[in-house]
């Protein structure tokens, strides 16, 4: 008899949007690394370089954290359970808009491809003006609220006044 | 405690209830939550604790209503797009119940106000959805000593639990330190099902009365883990751990970590 891996939502994209496989393998170890041979990516989602954990995944053996049994040397039987329970923060991504209003001496600097090079955010034009003196660009942000800030804040480090779009202009 | 013959009337379907009774609704009526997050968890959770008459319940949000929240942020209406959040679940609030009585913080919860926003509250519900907060959370309401009532959700999957500080394990029991964004799930699987908030929040809500009323047995030491998709729900043993680097034997996290420096932390790590 196998063992049966639940894998978390966010590890879906790896299995094919599977929310349970089958396995083999005698300790927890072995199984993650079956999982790897079977599903490219998994390992390194779960573990450090060392194989060990990571610090915000937890791996539970039937509904006991392996961290309080024998870590990932626990030993499995057939039958057994594993639950993949990495950490979730919640809510949705923001997805939030925003008018650019860019001061003339910067007009021609690519400082929307620094902003989705340097934080987690999609950017994504909406509309623009863009002229030798005038450039205004009405932009959506897309990724976690506290990333969209940071980039807020860099626009403006940049003399760009940044407004909120309230109601939906550019849908 | 006297009840009005309308306080009476409302609450008879409590009061009947030998678990809760009379005794238990004066209970309700007399403390305080503090809800952290006025969004897809904070407004089931909040509608419930409000129709419950919780007495006094606090709100904390900065964020203003979006269209894209009305999916899922029940409690906020079409035209309070725009609004700020706490108002518009203070409105919602009142309709319900005039009994309870709303405070809204518009904060952003860092470092050097949590301890001042959770101080008077009993229970504090973390509907917040983002993990700098939610550690800061748990390392206050640990440090203050404040049962906290956890949820958190992702797309199809929620997570729900009760923190117990001296009770039970932390937050960092399960989870010493956040991930690093580019190991947590990218943009193109972000959302949330409308209904999953939903129900993530209204077992928050549940844990909170019951642990105002000391009634039952609350989700402290177990995860609850909710599948929408699957329709499955599952429960973890949550133990203390004594390595936690906050309520462990040795803990090194001896005071807040500043909300800003934290967020750098825990990018460049």
């Amino acid at each position: 008899m196998p063992i049966t891996v639940r894998i978390p939502t966010p590890l879906r994209t790896l299995t094919n949007g599977k929310s349970e496989v089958e396995t083999t393998g005698a300790t927890i170890i072995e199984i993650i690394d079956n999982l790897e041979n079977n599903y490219a990516g998994i390992k390194e989602r779960i573990c450090e370089q060392n194989s060990q954990i990571r610090r915000f995944v937890n791996v539970y053996l039937n509904d006991e954290d392996i961290r309080f049994l024998d870590n990932i040397n626990s030993s499995v039987k057939d039958g057994d359970t594993i639950s993949i329970i990495p950490a979730i923060a919640g809510g949705a991504f923001e997805r939030k808009k925003f008018y650019l209003n860019y001061p003339q001496e910067v007009i021609k600097e690519p400082i929307i491809y620094q902003v989705g090079k340097n934080f987690n955010v999609i950017t994504n034009i909406r509309s623009a003006s863009i002229s030798n003196d005038i450039g205004i660009i009405a932009l959506e942000l897309e990724g976690e609220p506290a990333e969209i800030e940071k980039a807020v804040k860099f626009f403006e480090s940049k003399g760009i006044t940044v407004e909120p779009i309230v109601l939906d202009v550019v849908e | 405690m006297e009840f009005t013959e309308e306080q009476i009337k409302r609450y008879a379907r409590h009061i009947i209830l030998p678990e809760v009774g009379g005794e238990g609704q004066e209970k309700l009526l007399s403390s305080k939550i503090l809800l952290i997050g006025a969004g897809g968890l904070g407004a089931p959770c909040g509608y419930y604790l409000g129709a419950a008459g919780i007495g006094t319940l606090g709100i904390v949000d900065f964020d203003i209503v979006d269209l894209s929240n009305l999916q899922r942020q029940i409690w906020h209406g079409t035209k309070d797009v725009g609004r700020y959040k706490v108002d518009s679940a203070k409105d919602s609030i009142e309709r319900i119940n005039p009994d309870v009585k709303v405070i809204t913080y518009k904060d952003k919860i860092d470092s050097a106000n949590i301890k001042e926003l959770i101080k008077d509250y009993d229970v504090i519900v973390d509907a917040t959805d983002n993990f700098p907060a939610r550690y800061l959370i748990n390392d206050a309401c640990h440090f203050m000593n404040k049962p906290l009532v956890y949820g958190s959700i992702f797309r199809f999957e929620g997570q729900v639990t009760v923190f117990l500080p001296d009770k039970g394990p932390c937050y960092r029991c399960l989870f010493s330190t956040p991930p690093p964004p580019g190991l947590v799930p990218s943009c193109q699987e972000a959302g949330v099902l409308g209904v999953l908030p939903g129900v993530i929040g209204a077992i928050q809500a549940n844990e909170a009365i019951k642990i105002t009323l000391g009634v039952g047995n609350t989700l402290n030491g177990r995860l609850l883990i909710y599948d929408a998709l699957d329709m499955k729900f599952t429960e973890m043993k949550l133990r203390k751990d004594k390595c936690c680097p906050l309520c462990g034997e040795n803990p090194n996290i001896l005071d807040l970590i500043d909300y800003e420096e934290f967020c750098e932390l825990y990018h460049h790590e």
